[in-house]
Order: structure tokens, then sequence, then C-alpha cells
């Protein structure tokens, strides 16, 4: 006895372009975010890695997770503090793991790295009391030092950060504040070292 | 030296940025010492402020974007090809759960529980005729009139109708000029392999005891050949 059934034969065909045609919008919408977030994710990679190339790889390997989970992430802010948080917890994996390996010197104290100075005084004090503002910035909280790195970024407020991270703006500001005590009760053995700015 | 009872609120002052107010204002105009503290505590906020400011801001590179873009072609290479592979893995699984039901469906028409096809709950799926199959087969295909009909699956019979009938009854489609020939091959299955069951389906009165008489043997009677036949 044969039995008759409806087939559809261009469904197949149908659902690859769907499938195509999201595709397509998803990574649309993504450019679209890749341009504001690429340089964010970078800034909080290097803030923790302070090594340019290190940082690159580490914003691309976030931007990419943020690509394969774009469906969660449509959101704009939650895209975002999303972005950051995968990129630095990305970022203080690599630095931990470069640690272990090389034990090398930091790069924080070459000259390109800070603003440009006055004069051969102002470099020599300056790369000394940077050198020892990173060193005191990677001993602080993993919380501290991200969102006192936010709020180092330019053109964001304390409002998109707390939405960054994802607590209250009370927690933002106290943990900056909080933050910047404690760097400067490493630093002010350190600070005769600095010239009156 | 400042004095020590100013000390944390020359540091709080410095650290959050406010201009200093009230007691503590009043004492920076009158010590200079706390004045000169007051000033290299700023000093130090500062310092620190654009310190992780340049460590925080720092050029991005131009090969960032052209590099995520790179990588992102890459993965959008790299999908399909589990996207193409989820489906043959999905018809795959659904031919065996097709194969396991059948199997399944097989062995329990092949070991039916009697007490169930007593009650006509279970019917064998060749013995199911409609009526209008079996009037239209002639007299000797048709039950007694005091048997219920069958519960059956027709040609003619409506998909809801018959859904109501029996779910687990298999419904067929047959063409009109082998309804006939359906029903006499339905009653020829069922009593070769379910005589006394599908007799109870139709049937309610009781099936007298099989009555068999004595097979009376005589003896043989065997006689000698002779010699001469022997050969």
């Amino acid at each position: 006895m044969q039995e008759l059934v409806l087939i559809q034969p261009s469904s197949a065909a149908r659902s690859e372009w769907v499938r195509e045609a999201a595709q397509a919008d998803a990574r649309r919408e993504f450019e679209e975010r890749l341009a504001e977030c690429g340089p964010l994710a970078y800034r909080v990679a290097r803030g923790v890695l302070r090594n340019t190339a290190d940082a690159e790889d580490v914003a691309q390997e976030a931007l990419l997770r943020a690509y394969r989970s774009f469906e969660r992430l449509r959101d704009r802010n939650r895209f975002r503090g999303w972005l950051v948080r995968i990129s630095f917890r990305l970022a203080l994996d690599r630095l931990r793991s470069v640690k272990r390996r090389e034990q090398r010197d930091t790069l924080w104290s070459q000259p390109g790295h800070v603003p440009p100075p006055v004069n051969a005084e102002d470099i020599a004090a300056l790369n000394q009391f940077q050198g020892h503002l990173e060193r005191a910035l990677e001993e602080l909280p993993e919380k501290l030092r991200l969102v006192l790195l936010l709020s180092a970024l330019e053109g964001y407020t304390i409002d998109e950060i707390a939405a960054m991270v994802g607590v209250p703006i009370g927690t933002v500001k106290s943990r900056i504040f909080i933050a910047r005590k404690k760097l400067a009760e490493k630093l002010r053995c350190h600070a005769n070292t600095l010239k009156m700015r | 030296m400042p004095c020590e009872h100013f000390e944390d609120a020359l540091i709080e002052a410095a650290a959050s940025g406010v201009a200093p107010q009230g007691e503590l204002r009043a004492h920076l105009d009158a010590c200079p010492s706390c004045r000169a503290e007051f000033a290299q505590e700023q000093s130090l906020f500062g310092a620190i402020d654009s310190g992780v400011r340049a460590a925080a801001n720092a050029e991005v590179p131009a090969s960032l974007l052209p590099r995520v873009r790179a990588s992102l072609d890459e993965a959008v290479v790299t999908q399909p090809r589990w996207v193409v592979t989820w489906p043959v893995l999905a018809g795959a699984a659904v031919c065996v759960v097709i194969l396991f039901t059948a199997i399944v469906l097989r062995q329990s028409n092949r070991v039916p529980n009697p007490n169930d096809s007593v009650a006509g709950n279970s019917l064998d799926p060749s013995a199911i005729v409609s009526p209008r199959i079996l009037d239209s087969a002639g007299p000797s295909l048709r039950p007694s009139p005091s048997t219920p009909p069958p519960v059956s699956v027709a040609t003619n019979m409506a998909p809801r109708q018959a859904a109501n009938t029996h779910d687990s009854t298999p419904q067929v489609l047959v063409p009109r000029d082998q309804e006939l020939l359906l029903a006499s091959y339905a009653q020829e299955w069922s009593s070769r392999k379910r005589g006394p069951l599908v007799a109870g389906d139709t049937d309610q009165t009781v099936v007298a005891l099989l009555e068999v008489t004595p097979i009376q043997i005589t003896p043989l009677d065997v006689k000698p050949l002779a010699e001469g036949n022997s050969q």
C-alpha cells in the first residue's frame, strides 16, 4: 500500500537562503558595533597587558567571541559590557600566561608609551613614576582595576561604565575612589620623583 | 609635617578632588605645612590620573579592525560546515527512530495481549475491515447481526471520524476495485493466524469445545509372503 506524502523540494534551499540572509544581517549589525567597540576592547586589553601586540590579539579574540554570541548580545549596552568583561578577562589570562612563561619585564617604561614630556628630567621622572604606577595598578584587585581603567577611557560616563560592568553607579564611584586611594598609598613614597606640574 | 589631626582629611579631600571646606579650609589657610602637604597630595593624584589615562587611551593600531574583519570572514566560512552537517545527523536520527518504532510495533503485533484482543480494544490490522467492505464482499463475509461491527478504518471514512474510533488503528487507502480482494485477504489471514480471537471479536457467543472422535485403528493382518513371491 502506498502512502502519499506532500514534500517541498525547495524548502531546503529556502532555509539556506534565510540562514544566509540572517547571517548577513548579523554581520552588518556587528560591523556597526565594531567601529565603536573595537577600540574599547583593545584599550581595555592594553590597559592590562601594556603591550600593543598582545592587546591586539586579545581584542581580536574578544571580538570574535562577541560575534559568535551576537544573537544574545543584540542590546547595545549588554554587548559593550560583555565585550569589556571578556576583554578584561582574556587580557588577565594572557598576562598570567606571559608572566609564567617569560617573567619578562614590562614594556611600559618605554618612552613611546607615555605622554610627550617636556625635557630630559621630566622623561626620567615620568618614566620612573610610570613604572611604579604600572606595578601598583597590577596589584589592584580586579574589580577596582577594571573600573579605574574604564573611568580613564575617554568618552564614557559613569552611567555607561556602570552599565558596562553591571553594577550601580554608586558602586562605580566608590570603586574609583578606593582604587585611586590604594594607588596613592603605594606611590606616595615615590612622589618625590615627580616634578610638580 | 602635617598636623596629624588633619592628615586623613587632607588625603580624602585630595582624592575626591573637591576643594576643602569648613574646618579643614580654615586650617589650611593657617598652616603652611599642611598646605604644602595638600598640594603634594593633589599632585600625586593628578599624576596617577594622568598615568592611568595614558595607559587607558592608547592609540588603537590601524591593523586591528582589518584583522578582526578577516577573522570574522573565516568564522563565516567555517560556520556552514557545521550547519551542513547537522541536518544529515538529524536525518539519520529520524531514520533510527522510525526504524526503532517499526521494530517495536512489529514485535507488539507478533505477541499480542490476549485480554486486549478479547475485549475488542486491539485488533489485528489485517482484520480491520469496514462494514461497507464486508457488505460488498457478500453474505459469506458479513458478521452476524448481533455482533457489533468491528472498529475499522475504511476508504470512505473521514479522517476525524477515523481518529475517534481508535487512535492506534492504522489507516489505509484502498482503491475501490480492490476492496473485495482486501476483504477476502483480511478474512483469510485472520482465520489462519488468529481465528479464535477474531471470532471472539465478531461473535460474543461462547465457542463450543472441539470434539474429536478417537481414531480407530484396526490391527493389521500381516501374512508371510510366499518364497516365490518374495523374489
